[in-house]
């Protein structure tokens, strides 16, 4: 490796103002200036920070912006290079000759230094920049006061710290984190990676304290913030404080912000409720880590890295270290990975995805960093808002500061270790296979982890038949446990078995216990004192109890067979007492509200859990169009139909779209909205065939609750509550259905809602949503031989209702009378 | 159908006065109902909520479909504009609106400032 640096210096007479040197070498002064004017600069910093948020204009500006980072590039390396002296040029050509691979660009200086691009650095007879193709790191000249230091560990150990203040408006929850983790199943090191929960600074502090005390310091290899940030004036902090949006006063473990002149680096962790941030000032953040001996901290924020040029003429110029990264530097980090300017989450994802491919493949970082910049400029497209995709120049915008060269390595396991390490690997939860992959719910993640750390430990997830709730349960476990949440997994579904207390209590013991303890400890007590035991062992350490489609306990006996009797209901209840306010967490999964179960343990702690969001359920439609061979229905507006009416119902929509490989959408939308059986996969499982799903929920209601909910058969997606009544009378009137218990409706609604077929809309008051293959269902009811006469009347009442709703709204268009 | 638009953030237009000057003015609300949704953001600033403040969604306008239609909307978002301008920051733009048709087959009414 050859090590070319260049370091500032003195200003001389002669103007040289930096020297460059050669393998440490003999020093060539050179006179490095601002290849940039101030409105090219201003410009610059526009194509990153503004141009993604609106990239329907101005687009001459910003090919101009994306061209100047080579003319830049090509002036730094002229001023660096050629001018100085022409032995210095020919220094560098030999050392070209070994590869451009091969050098190192070491660049030191101060705050002033680094405020130049120089990642843009190109020699002109080089196709690419050379920060693509060899490392380029900043060094500050202060020397460090302390030097983290990691202690040896068999495991790279990383902590991942991710804060989203703004909750379901804010960037994906997992966005950095879940390839981060996915990228572990191909790791050729072992790699342990804990996410911190909550992301707030106490709960960082708290974790580091603990992860202190039970490993000593230096336990982290690497911490990795994947949060927001920015470079904020006093003024603009006081504006987010007076807007409630930041943290003021009361944050935890430091002073309140006193006012301050110019710019200062802030992180944004989480606040105490959601949509506040708690933003952390760089110093803040350095003492922090410094103490805990982390070396190497990684920085996906806006501007982490971004250092602002001085005012002409600043006589503090050397002093205004506005960048975070070099700000942890000098506080003792050895390595940080920040952030120029403002960067778009693509860019992060991408950018983060490469960088931990390649460590966990064994590279170094500062090779793995060059990897993952080169991949930034080899895939340009960014997502802009208004679901727009424009090309950016941003592979400049990491900025790499390093003290000394930094490998992430790991001495070998003691036999002990590797054993303890690898029957850990050994009993991870393993979630059954999902045909089209795990498809988003980063935000239900959130809110589900928020509900179970801020609320109590123990909560119910209710959702209606197909919107995924055991799948994201058993997704839950896998991601918990991989990411440290949680150590050990329990899960019982009562699908397949009526699970007593008894046998819950033995299984977990056998999963918490070694065999021998089991069989000296626990087995010989009673049935009581084991559940004594085995809950002051839950309550103590965190792991995961899930107990899943709960509806079946209290279900009709004849439709389910795994209820459970009364008496044991109360004893799964005593136990699931026990647990509530322990630190293990417990899931509990149903269509309904499990009134029964609730005081005491879960209460009121329901998350009610939805459809997938429209880019995660856009993504599902096209695995499953691609699975199916019908990519050219994609933009099919009757598709764009479908996809409204599933609701982004994982299991609908696996169900319905399936049938595009051999029917067309049109043909498919009116097969859904016929209740055409044909369109349901022929299976007798209720988490692979739509009706069965929904089958399963309406074999219960009572022989009334049926009946009368026919009559919603025609209503699509919700039903408006206001209107039930005239419905009712329009009903009544039919022959054939005047039977039906119509004073019975809001039992009969309140029994579906248990049951997971309908529930009370989250955004209009006063409406029922519909789960969406409930009017299917309905209507292939319907179309079953005998029930064309039922059919035909509700048919008619439904008709009538919208023509008494149309002659209502005439009236009111037409009316002449003000009230 | 849904159509959103896409508002310069340079033109310092408060969307929920806009979207709350709509729906009141019976012409526009005649047309669609706009609402204001939020819009994922798509970088890590400090505050997203104050990058980018929402998106302003007209919904309900099945009844305009078609070419003449649209060209209707689009004069109604002008017009509007204009006038939240002249009321609210005494300045007359020149503005422009554009449809573009986006995957699915909604559209996006972006409006710029003409030079």
């Amino acid at each position: 490796m050859a090590h070319i640096t260049i370091r500032q210096r003195d200003p001389q007479p002669d103007g040289a103002n930096a020297c460059l040197a050669f393998d440490h070498g003999e020093e060539y002064p050179i006179a490095v200036t601002d290849p940039f004017t101030e409105e090219e600069e201003a410009r610059l910093e526009w194509y990153f920070k503004e141009h993604f948020r609106f990239p329907f204009t101005r687009q001459v500006r910003a090919q101009k912006a994306a061209e100047s980072v080579t003319a830049y590039g090509e002036a730094l390396f002229k001023q660096v290079f050629v001018d100085p002296d022409p032995d210095a040029y020919a220094r560098y050509k030999a050392a070209l000759q070994s590869g451009v691979e091969n050098l190192v660009f070491e660049i030191a200086g101060a705050p002033d230094f680094h405020a130049l691009h120089w990642e843009a650095l190109k020699d002109p007879k080089l196709p690419q920049p050379l920060a693509l193709q060899a490392p380029v790191v900043r060094r500050n000249l202060t020397p460090q006061t302390v030097r983290a230091h990691v202690r040896p560990s068999p495991t790279i150990n990383l902590l991942v710290v991710t804060a989203r203040p703004g909750g379901a408006r804010d960037v994906g929850y997992r966005t950095i984190s879940r390839p981060l983790v996915e990228g572990l199943r191909q790791a050729g090191v072992p790699v342990r990676v804990e996410i911190l929960r909550p992301g707030t600074y106490r709960a960082l502090v708290d974790h580091l304290e603990a992860i202190q005390e039970a490993h000593g310091t230096g336990h982290y290899h690497v911490v990795h913030f994947d949060v927001h940030g920015a470079l904020l004036t006093y003024e603009q902090f006081q504006k987010g404080a007076q807007a409630d949006r930041f943290l003021f006063q009361a944050r935890y473990g430091r002073d309140d912000i006193e006012p301050y002149d110019g710019l200062k680096a802030f992180l944004s962790l989480e606040g105490a409720q959601e949509g506040q941030s708690d933003p952390v000032e760089a110093q803040e953040l350095a003492d922090l880590l410094v103490n805990h001996q982390v070396p190497i901290v990684v920085l996906n924020a806006c501007q982490s890295g971004k250092q602002v040029r001085p005012e002409p003429g600043d006589a503090l110029a050397e002093t205004r270290e506005t960048s975070l990264g070099s700000r942890l530097m000098s506080a003792g980090v050895q390595m940080v990975l920040a952030m120029g300017y403002s960067v778009t989450v693509t860019a992060a994802e991408l950018l983060m995805t490469t960088l931990y491919e390649q460590l966990f493949a064994g590279q170094d970082l500062a090779a793995a960093i060059r990897r993952a910049r080169l991949e930034l400029y080899n895939r340009k497209g960014r997502r802009a808002y208004f679901n727009q995709t424009v090309d950016l120049e941003d592979w400049l915008l990491p900025v790499v500061y390093q003290n000394r060269e930094q490998r992430l390595q790991t001495r070998d396991f003691t036999p002990q270790e590797r054993a303890a390490y690898y029957e850990r690997q050994g009993r991870r939860y393993r979630p059954p296979a999902v045909t089209y992959g795990f498809v988003g719910r980063d935000l239900d993640v959130l809110n589900v982890e928020r509900r179970l750390l801020t609320r109590r430990n123990v909560l119910l997830i209710r959702g209606m038949g197909g919107a995924g709730k055991t799948t994201l349960l058993h997704h839950l476990a896998a991601w918990w446990q991989t990411t440290g949440f949680v150590d050990r997994v329990c899960y019982f579904g009562y699908d397949e078995r009526a699970w007593t207390r008894q046998q819950i209590v033995v299984a977990v013991a056998k999963e918490l216990m070694g065999e021998a303890e089991y069989t000296a400890v626990f087995q010989p007590l009673g049935l009581e004192a084991q559940q004594a035991l085995l809950a002051q062992r839950l309550c103590a350490t965190r792991h995961l109890l899930i107990l899943d489609n709960l509806e079946s306990i209290t279900g009709s006996h004849l439709a389910i067979q795994n209820t459970l009797p009364e008496d044991e209901r109360q004893r799964l209840h005593a136990l699931l007492t026990e647990l509530a306010g322990g630190r293990t967490l417990v899931l509990l999964g149903s269509r309904g509200g499990e009134e029964w179960l609730a005081p005491a343990t879960f209460d009121d702690n329901i998350y009610d859990l939805p459809g997938l969001d429209p880019e995660a359920a856009s993504t599902l439609a096209d695995l499953i169009l691609e699975r199916h061979g019908a990519t050219q229905y994609r933009e099919d507006e009757d598709v764009q139909r479908l996809l409204d009416l599933l609701d982004g119902y994982p299991l609908p929509m696996e169900v319905v779209l399936a049938n595009l490989a051999r029917q067309t959408p049109t043909e498919v939308l009116a097969a859904l909205q016929a209740g055409d059986e044909a369109i349901d996969m022929r299976s007798e499982s209720k988490t692979e065939s739509i009706l069965r799903c929904i089958d399963y929920s309406h074999s219960n209601l009572s022989p009334d609750a049926q009946q009368l909910l026919t009559c919603l058969a025609p209503f699509t997606s919700v039903v408006y509550l206001g209107a039930l009544e005239q419905y009712t009378e329009k009903l009544r009137a039919q022959p054939t259905l005047a039977h039906l218990p119509f004073d019975r409706w809001q039992e009969v609604l309140q029994e579906a809602a248990d049951w997971g077929l309908l529930s009370p809309h989250p955004q209009a008051q006063g409406y029922l949503r519909l789960q969406p293959i409930l009017p299917y269902f309905l209507r292939s009811r319907l179309a079953a031989p005998g029930q064309a006469e039922v059919k035909q009347a509700i048919e008619t009442g439904f008709r009538q209702l919208y023509d008494q709703m149309g002659r209502d709204v005439a009236g009111l268009l037409t009316s002449l009378e003000a009230q | 159908m849904d159509y959103h638009i896409a508002l310069p953030p340079d033109l310092d237009v408060n969307r929920q006065d806009f979207v709350a000057d709509w729906n009141d003015t019976a012409e526009c609300r005649a047309l669609a109902e706009a609402r204001l949704v939020p819009q994922a953001p798509q970088g890590f600033p400090i505050d997203p909520q104050l990058v980018q403040q929402g998106l302003v969604l007209l919904t309900g306008a099945a009844g305009v479909a078609g070419g003449l239609a649209l060209d209707a909307l689009k004069d109604a978002v002008k017009d509007k504009l204009t006038e939240y301008f002249k009321e609210k920051l005494s300045r007359k733009p020149a503005l422009q609106v554009d449809a573009v048709r986006q995957p699915g087959g909604a559209y996006l009414l972006v409006v710029t400032e003409e030079a």
